[in-house]
């Protein structure tokens, strides 16, 4: 089941669960991705996993209000976020990563890509998709998100 | 790999190479180390009014006696990057805990120079991060795995139980964690 990200990140309904997230908590939550793009006609699963993660909370009981996602994007991942001209000539295929980018942001999540990564990737700011916004760096956004009370995740 | 993929490695890292090289690299706290591409673009920053408290556990060492560990090297670059994010030098709070492969940065010279026969490279870099508020620690369970001796140590690293209570215990007084 899909219960918030509708095209990603699918769950199974389990009949009988002991422990499950609180759902009078605010749940905030970062996640650092740093996946390869060894097959960029498809989304890596660390990508995808982050609309698992927000459709895990869901059918934990966590009310949508309450979960607070931001994803920041860089070293290998960061080629993920240009448009689709742009991911074309580098991949010769289209960008997979777009259509999930949509549906996360439109389910709140706060993308942000390194602006190191992205010049040393030999990226323009004006090729990143409007979904995602740029950081000064992927450690400063990693501390800043920290530091205001997210809970932190690294998928490779 | 075969030869085509070899070669388009290669000219892939001299074309990424250059792009960096291209975009000038600024270093506005650490001078020595971490040099940094300025963003004056970038929409997320960090904030100026938080107080930033950051714990990193120094993991990763480097097969060259005679460079600088990237690691180490690493946190020149986070310190720098706050800055050129706009964050004032002195909110800025960060805490090591080297050990692992990385302990043997933590040599003073003459130890160093006695198991490498090269000068400890990361002396100069560790008094740049001294002199900039960074607080260093290295493990001593690492220490004493590797018989090396607690008073022989680079004089701005002091001995802590362990990395992973210097971990535990930063990160429940507020400390954001990262690992390098």
């Amino acid at each position: 089941m899909n219960p918030i990200v509708k095209n990603y990140g699918r769950i199974l309904e389990l009949d009988k669960v002991d422990v499950a997230p609180d759902p009078n908590m605010e749940y905030k939550i970062l996640i650092e991705l740093i996946h390869d793009m060894d097959a960029p006609s498809v989304a890596n699963f660390s990508a995808t996993n982050v609309a698992r993660l927000i459709n895990l909370h869901a059918v934990g009981g966590v009310k949508p209000e309450n979960l607070h996602v931001a994803v920041v994007i860089h070293a290998k991942a960061t080629n993920s976020v240009v448009n689709n001209d742009a991911y074309k000539k580098r991949y010769e295929f289209d960008n997979p990563y777009i259509k999930l980018y949509e549906e996360l942001a439109e389910a709140g999540v706060e993308l942000v890509v390194c602006g190191q990564s992205l010049s040393m990737f030999g990226n323009k700011s004006e090729e990143v998709i409007p979904q995602v916004k740029i950081a000064t760096s992927a450690l400063t956004a990693i501390s800043t998100y920290q530091l205001k009370g997210y809970a932190y995740f690294k998928w490779d | 790999m075969s030869t085509f993929n070899k070669l388009s490695f290669v000219f892939g890292l001299l074309f990424l190479g250059n792009l960096a090289f291209s975009q000038e690299m600024i270093n506005p706290i650490i001078k020595g180390y971490g040099g940094i591409m300025d963003a004056p673009h970038a929409v997320e920053r960090p904030d100026p009014n938080m107080e930033y408290k950051v714990v990193i556990d120094i993991a990763t060492g480097d097969s060259d006696p005679k460079a600088v560990m990237y690691s180490l090297e690493n946190v020149a670059r986070l310190l720098n990057l706050h800055a050129m994010g706009g964050m004032p030098a002195d909110k800025m709070n960060v805490v090591l805990a080297i050990h692992g492969g990385a302990i043997w940065s933590t040599l003073d010279n003459e130890t160093y120079n006695a198991k490498y026969g090269v000068d400890n490279p990361h002396l100069p870099l560790f008094k740049e991060l001294a002199a900039a508020g960074v607080t260093m620690f290295a493990c001593s369970q690492s220490l004493m795995g590797r018989d090396i001796d607690h008073t022989k140590l680079a004089s701005e690293v002091s001995v802590a139980t362990s990395m992973l209570t210097t971990m535990t215990t930063y990160q429940l007084k507020g400390y954001a964690a990262l690992k390098f």
